[in-house]
C-alpha cells in the first residue's frame, strides 16, 4: 500500500451535522467490536479528529491492540505495531540511512513510524533516547534523518500504551514529555456482561486479522478524516468557554495538592478536544459540558503532585474533580 | 394590532399560569348559605351519615346539637357518645377545663396519662436520642480523612416531593416566569434564560437538583431525567446553549412554544405545593376547616401568617391570633402590643383566659366608667377562675343559643368612623333564628370618646359584652371572648357563620384577607441559643455533649487533626528522600532507601503526635498510633521497631523484597484516621 503524505482527492467539505454522523457510525461500529471500553474508543476517536495522540495506560489483554487495528480498519488507514523494549533503538522507530551496495548510496529506509496510525506498545519499556525519537516524530509530524526531514503521513496518529503495574526494568516518560500527549486514558477490566459480549465475539470468530468475521467493514478513508480534522477546527469558541478553559488550567496550577500544573499545552489539547466533542453532538459551538468532560483526560498526565499527596494516596483524577467543582461555569447571559 | 394581539394572548395564558395563593372567589352566597354548602361536604365527618360516636373531647358542642339545622346528624352522634380513646392533647384542648361548665352535661373527661408514663417516655427519648448523637460521631471521627473522592457517576435522581415550601421561595418561580414571558417582547435571549432559571428554581425546590456554580447544564439535564420536566428542559437547554454561546439569534416563536409546554408544569406543582400554604384547618368540630371556607366564599382571602408578633405593622395582613392553649405571657403580650400600635390588626381568639393586663390598666384609665364592666360584669367567668381585673375568661357556650343573625354592632358608629351605622349584611335576616331568644342583640351606647382610645362593643347580648374592639396606635385588637365562636361546630349554629364573619369583617376592614396564626409559631427565635431555649433543648444537648465527651475520654483520642509542624522544611526533606529512593532503588540500594525513609517518618511521626522527651521512643509512639489507627498494638510496634533498627543499623544485609515492604508498611502509618483493608 502506497503511503499517502497528503490527501490524494482533493478537499472534502462536511457539515457538522455530517460530522457527528460520521463521529457517531464510527464510534458504534468500534463499540460492537472492542466492548465495554466506550469512553476509550470515545477519546481515541476524539484525538484522532483533534490531531493529537493519546496515551492509554492499562493492563495487558484489554484490547489496546484490537482497538487500534480496529480503528485502522474502519478508517483504511495503514497501521503498524512497535513493541518497545529496553534495547530498542531510536532507528528502529524512525529508521534510518542504509547502504545499498547494488547501487552504491545510502538509501533512507522507512521506520514502522511511516505510517498513519501507530501503535507504540508499552512505551516506557525503552529507554530515553528512543522515547525522545518517537516523540520527536509525534510532535514535528516528521522524521529527521541525516539532516533531511521527512515528513509522516496525514493522518497520523500515535497511540502509546504503557503498563501500570510493573516498575522493574521500565522508563518512566519524563513529565515534559508526557505533556505531548493530548489524553492519556485509562482502560479498566470490562464489566460483567461486557465481558460476556467479549466472549460471545469470539465465538463468533472474532479475528484481529480479519475483521470481515464481525461485520467491522472501511467507513471512510484518509480524505474524509483529515476534513473532518479540518470541520472540528472551526467549531466556534465562545469567549465565556474559553475563560472558562484557562480558569480550568490555571486552577490547576495552585492547587495544594500539585507541584507543578497544567500548562499551556494543555489549554490549547482542551480547546482542540471541546471542538470536536461539539461537533461530534452536530454543534457548531464549544458548550462548558464539552471542556468539562475532556479535563480529566487532558489533564491528569500533566500535573505534577506533592510528595505528601502522593504518600497520602491522592491521586490526579481526584485533584482534578476537586477543582472542577472549584471553578464556575460560564452562565447564560442574566 | 399585532402586538396588542400578541400582549392578549400572553396575558390570556399568564393567568392560569400564575399560581400562587389560590385568589378569594367571589362572594355569591350569604354566609348562612355558604356554611351548609360547606359543612355539607365529606370532609366534615360530624355533618353527615352515617353516625359515629362523638368524641368526648367534643362534648361540649352536644349543648348546641339540638340547635343545629345544619347538622342534625350531630344530635344522633352525641347521643351515641362513649368515651373516646383519644388522648386529650390530640386535639384542639381545653376542653377539660369545661369541667363545671355550665353548658349543663357534666363529661367523663379522659385523666391524663400518669406522670410516670410521661417521664419513662421522656426518659427513653432522651437515651435513643443520645445514642444516635453519640453513633453518628463516632463514624464520622472513624471516617472522617482524606480528600473527599466524589465519582463523576450519574446517580438517580430522587423523585420528586411536595414537602411544604416556603411561600417565599414559590413566589420566586412565579416571578422567573413572569419575567420571561415580559422580556420575550424586548430580548428572546434573556427571555430563554429566565425560562431557564425558573425551571431550574423550581427542580431545586423539588429537591431533584442542587444549584452550583461548577455544575454544567448537562449534568443538570442528567439529574432532572426522572421528572415531567426533563424534555422540555432538554430542548430549552439547546436553545439557550445555542444563544449564549453559538450566538444564534433565539426566535421568539421557539421561546412561545417551550414557555407553552414548560409553563403548565410549573404552575401545576406549584399549585399543588401552594395548597399546603394555605391553613386547611381541622374538620373536626372543634376545627376551623368550615371557618375558613366561609370566610373564603365571601370574599376574604386566608392565608397562613408566620412573622414575629413584633413585626406587625400597617402593610402587614389583618392576623387571626389563634391562642389555642397558650396563654400569652408578658413577652409575648408586649411584642402584640408593638405589632398592633406600629398599624397591625389583630383578632384575638383566646382559647383559655388570658393576662390582657397590658392593655386593660391604659384602657381602664381610658374608659373610666367601662372598666368594670369590662372587668367584672361583661364576660362571665366559665370556671373557677376568679375575675379580676385584666381577664377575659371564657364564657359558657350555651350562650352561642340565642345569637341572632343580625347586625354588626358598634357601641357608637359615630365613634368608630363618623359614618351612619351600616346596614345588616344582605342575606342575614334569612338565617333561621333560634327560637329562645326574641330580641336582637341590645347595642350598648358608649360615652362618647375619642376615636383611637375607647374600646367599642362588637358583640354584646343580655349586658355581656363577647367582642370588643380596640384601636391601639394605628393598629386594631378585636377581642373575642370565646375562639369556639370560630370553631366548624358554631358554624353548624344558626347564625354562627353570619357572626364569625361579621366580627372578621370588622377587624380585616376593607382588606379583604386575613392571616391565620397559631401562637406557637409567631415568636421565632432571634438565635440558635434563643431556638434551644424557646424548644426546651437544652437539657438534652447538654446531656448529649456530657456522653460524647465522657465516650471520648474513654477511647483516649485527642481532639482535633495531628498536623505537621515545620511543614516546609518536612515537604522538602520528603522530596529530597522522595528522589534519593528513586536513584538507589535504580541501583538496588534498597536497605540505604529504606534507612533514610525510616528516619524521616519516625521522626515526623514522634513531631506530628506531639511526642518529646522521655515519651520519644518507640513503644510510646506504637501506643499512639495504634489508638489513632485502630490498629493491634503488636503489628503497630513491630513495624517500628523494625524500622528503627534499620535506622540505626543500615549496612546490615539487604533484602530488597522486605526493605521496600518495610517501606510500605510504614507508609500506611502516615495515615491520620483509620484506614479500610482494601486487601483481597
Amino acid at each position: 500500500m502506497t503511503l499517502h503524505p497528503s490527501v490524494s482527492d482533493g478537499p472534502i467539505e462536511l457539515t457538522v451535522e455530517q460530522f457527528a454522523e460520521t463521529f457517531q457510525a464510527l464510534e458504534q461500529a468500534l463499540c460492537a467490536v472492542v466492548v465495554g471500553q466506550d469512553d476509550v474508543v470515545d477519546g481515541v476517536l476524539t484525538a484522532l479528529f483533534a490531531r493529537g495522540h493519546v496515551l492509554i495506560e492499562g493492563v495487558p489483554g484489554l484490547g489496546k491492540t484490537l482497538l487500534v487495528r480496529a480503528l485502522a480498519r474502519t478508517l483504511q488507514c495503514q497501521f503498524k505495531r512497535i513493541q518497545f523494549t529496553p534495547d530498542l533503538m531510536p532507528s528502529d522507530v524512525t529508521g534510518g540511512s542504509v547502504y545499498d551496495t547494488r547501487e552504491n548510496q545510502f538509501r533512507f529506509v522507512h521506520g514502522p513510524v511511516f505510517t498513519q496510525i501507530l501503535l507504540a506498545d508499552e512505551i516506557n519499556r525503552a529507554p530515553a533516547k528512543t522515547q525522545a525519537a518517537l516523540l520527536e516524530a509525534m510532535q514535528e509530524r516528521q522524521v529527521t534523518v541525516d539532516g533531511t526531514a521527512v515528513p509522516l503521513p496525514r493522518p497520523f496518529i500515535a497511540l502509546a500504551t504503557q503498563n501500570p503495574i510493573e516498575s522493574q526494568g521500565t522508563y518512566a516518560l519524563p513529565e515534559a514529555q508526557l505533556d505531548r500527549f493530548l489524553f492519556k486514558l485509562v482502560m479498566r477490566h470490562p464489566q460483567v456482561e461486557a465481558e460476556r459480549e467479549i466472549l460471545r465475539l469470539h465465538i463468533a470468530g472474532l479475528d484481529p486479522a480479519d475483521f470481515g468475521r464481525v461485520g467491522l467493514q472501511p467507513m471512510i478513508d484518509t480524505g474524509v478524516v483529515v476534513a473532518m480534522q479540518t470541520l472540528a477546527a472551526t467549531v466556534h469558541l465562545d469567549d465565556a468557554v474559553l475563560d472558562y478553559i484557562v480558569r480550568i488550567v490555571h486552577a490547576s496550577r495552585s492547587h495544594r495538592a500539585v507541584f507543578l500544573g497544567a500548562s499551556p499545552r494543555a489549554s490549547v489539547a482542551l480547546v482542540a478536544a471541546a471542538r470536536v466533542r461539539a461537533a461530534a453532538e452536530g454543534r457548531a459551538f464549544v458548550t462548558p459540558d464539552d471542556v468539562k468532560s475532556f479535563a480529566p483526560a487532558v489533564l491528569r498526565h500533566r500535573l505534577i503532585l506533592q510528595p505528601d499527596a502522593e504518600l497520602e494516596g491522592i491521586g490526579a483524577d481526584e485533584v482534578i474533580a476537586g477543582l472542577l467543582r472549584e471553578v464556575p461555569v460560564p452562565r447564560s447571559a442574566g | 394590532m399585532t402586538r396588542l394581539a400578541t400582549w392578549l394572548l400572553v396575558a390570556a395564558f399568564s393567568l392560569p399560569g400564575t399560581a400562587l395563593a389560590t385568589p378569594a372567589a367571589d362572594p355569591p352566597e350569604t354566609p348562612g348559605a355558604a356554611a351548609r354548602r360547606i359543612l355539607k361536604t365529606k370532609d366534615f365527618a360530624f355533618c353527615r351519615p352515617p353516625h359515629t360516636a362523638l368524641p368526648i373531647e367534643d362534648g361540649h358542642w352536644c349543648a348546641v346539637a339540638d340547635r343545629s339545622a345544619i347538622c342534625p346528624e350531630l344530635r344522633e352522634m352525641c347521643r351515641l357518645r362513649v368515651a373516646s380513646a383519644l388522648p386529650l392533647d390530640l386535639r384542639r384542648s381545653g376542653k377539660g377545663r369545661l369541667q363545671g361548665d355550665n353548658a349543663g352535661n357534666p363529661e367523663d373527661v379522659r385523666q391524663p396519662a400518669a406522670d410516670w408514663v410521661r417521664l419513662l417516655n421522656h426518659a427513653l427519648l432522651m437515651a435513643a436520642l443520645t445514642v444516635l448523637l453519640i453513633l453518628a460521631v463516632r463514624w464520622y471521627l472513624m471516617r472522617r480523612g482524606r480528600l473527599p473522592a466524589e465519582p463523576d457517576t450519574e446517580v438517580a435522581p430522587p423523585g420528586p416531593t411536595a414537602h411544604a415550601v416556603a411561600p417565599e421561595a414559590l413566589g420566586e418561580v412565579a416571578q422567573l416566569l413572569a419575567q420571561a414571558r415580559a422580556a420575550a417582547d424586548l430580548d428572546v435571549g434573556r427571555a430563554y434564560a429566565l425560562l431557564y432559571a425558573a425551571a431550574l428554581r423550581h427542580l431545586e425546590l423539588q429537591g431533584i437538583l442542587h444549584w452550583q456554580k461548577a455544575t454544567t447544564n448537562r449534568e443538570y439535564l442528567r439529574a432532572s431525567r426522572q421528572t415531567a420536566l426533563h424534555p422540555p428542559l432538554v430542548d430549552l437547554v439547546r436553545e439557550v446553549e445555542r444563544h449564549r454561546f453559538g450566538h444564534a439569534t433565539p426566535q421568539r416563536a421557539g421561546f412561545e412554544r417551550l414557555l407553552q409546554r414548560i409553563a403548565p408544569l410549573l404552575a401545576m406543582l406549584l399549585a399543588v405545593l401552594t395548597t399546603g400554604c394555605e391553613p386547611a384547618g381541622d374538620a373536626s368540630l372543634s376545627g376551623r376547616a368550615a371557618t375558613w371556607a366561609v370566610l373564603r366564599s365571601q370574599g376574604i382571602e386566608v392565608s397562613s401568617f408566620s412573622l414575629p408578633l413584633a413585626q406587625l405593622d400597617q402593610d402587614s395582613p389583618p392576623v387571626f391570633l389563634d391562642t389555642g392553649d397558650v396563654r400569652l405571657d408578658p413577652a409575648l403580650m408586649a411584642a402584640l402590643d408593638k405589632g398592633v400600635r406600629a398599624g397591625g390588626h389583630v383578632l384575638l381568639a383566646a382559647g383559655q383566659a388570658q393576662d390582657l393586663s397590658v392593655w386593660l390598666p391604659a384602657m381602664v384609665t381610658e374608659l373610666a366608667a367601662d372598666a368594670t364592666e369590662i372587668v367584672v360584669a361583661d364576660v362571665r367567668p366559665a370556671g373557677p377562675l376568679e375575675p379580676a381585673p385584666g381577664w377575659i375568661a371564657r364564657t359558657g357556650l350555651n350562650d352561642v343559643r340565642g345569637w341572632l343573625p343580625g347586625r354588626r354592632v358598634l357601641a357608637d358608629p359615630a365613634l368608630a368612623t363618623g359614618d351612619a351605622p351600616e346596614p345588616p349584611v344582605d342575606g342575614m335576616a334569612d338565617a333561621p333564628t333560634a327560637t329562645t331568644a326574641t330580641e336582637p342583640p341590645e347595642v350598648e351606647a358608649a360615652p362618647p370618646q375619642a376615636v383611637t382610645e375607647p374600646g367599642e362593643v362588637l358583640l354584646q347580648r343580655d349586658g355581656h359584652t363577647f367582642a370588643r374592639v380596640w384601636h391601639l396606635g394605628r393598629g386594631t385588637v378585636v377581642l373575642v371572648a370565646d375562639e369556639r365562636m370560630f370553631a366548624n361546630g358554631a358554624m353548624a349554629v344558626p347564625g354562627g357563620a353570619e357572626l364569625a364573619v361579621a366580627v372578621v369583617t370588622e377587624t380585616i376592614g376593607t382588606a379583604k384577607r386575613l392571616a391565620v396564626a397559631r401562637i406557637g409559631l409567631l415568636d421565632p427565635a432571634s438565635s440558635p441559643a434563643d431556638s434551644l431555649q424557646k424548644a426546651g433543648l437544652w437539657p438534652l444537648i447538654v446531656h448529649a455533649l456530657i456522653a460524647l465527651s465522657l465516650y471520648l475520654l474513654a477511647r483516649g483520642v485527642p481532639f482535633g487533626v495531628a498536623r505537621d509542624r515545620d511543614l516546609r522544611p518536612r515537604r522538602v526533606f520528603a522530596e529530597h528522600v522522595r528522589a534519593l529512593g528513586q536513584h538507589l532503588r535504580q541501583r538496588r540500594a534498597s536497605r540505604l532507601a529504606a534507612s533514610l525513609y525510616a528516619s524521616w517518618l519516625l521522626e515526623r511521626l514522634w513531631q506530628r503526635h506531639g511526642l518529646r522527651g522521655s515519651a520519644r521512643n518507640i513503644h510510646e509512639l506504637a501506643s499512639v498510633v495504634s489508638h489513632r489507627l485502630q490498629r493491634p498494638l503488636a503489628d503497630v510496634a513491630d513495624c517500628l521497631q523494625r524500622a528503627d533498627e534499620v535506622r540505626t543499623l543500615p549496612d546490615a544485609t539487604a533484602d530488597p523484597a522486605e526493605d521496600l515492604a518495610l517501606i510500605r508498611e510504614l507508609g500506611t502509618l502516615l495515615a491520620d484516621r483509620p484506614q479500610k483493608d482494601t486487601t483481597p
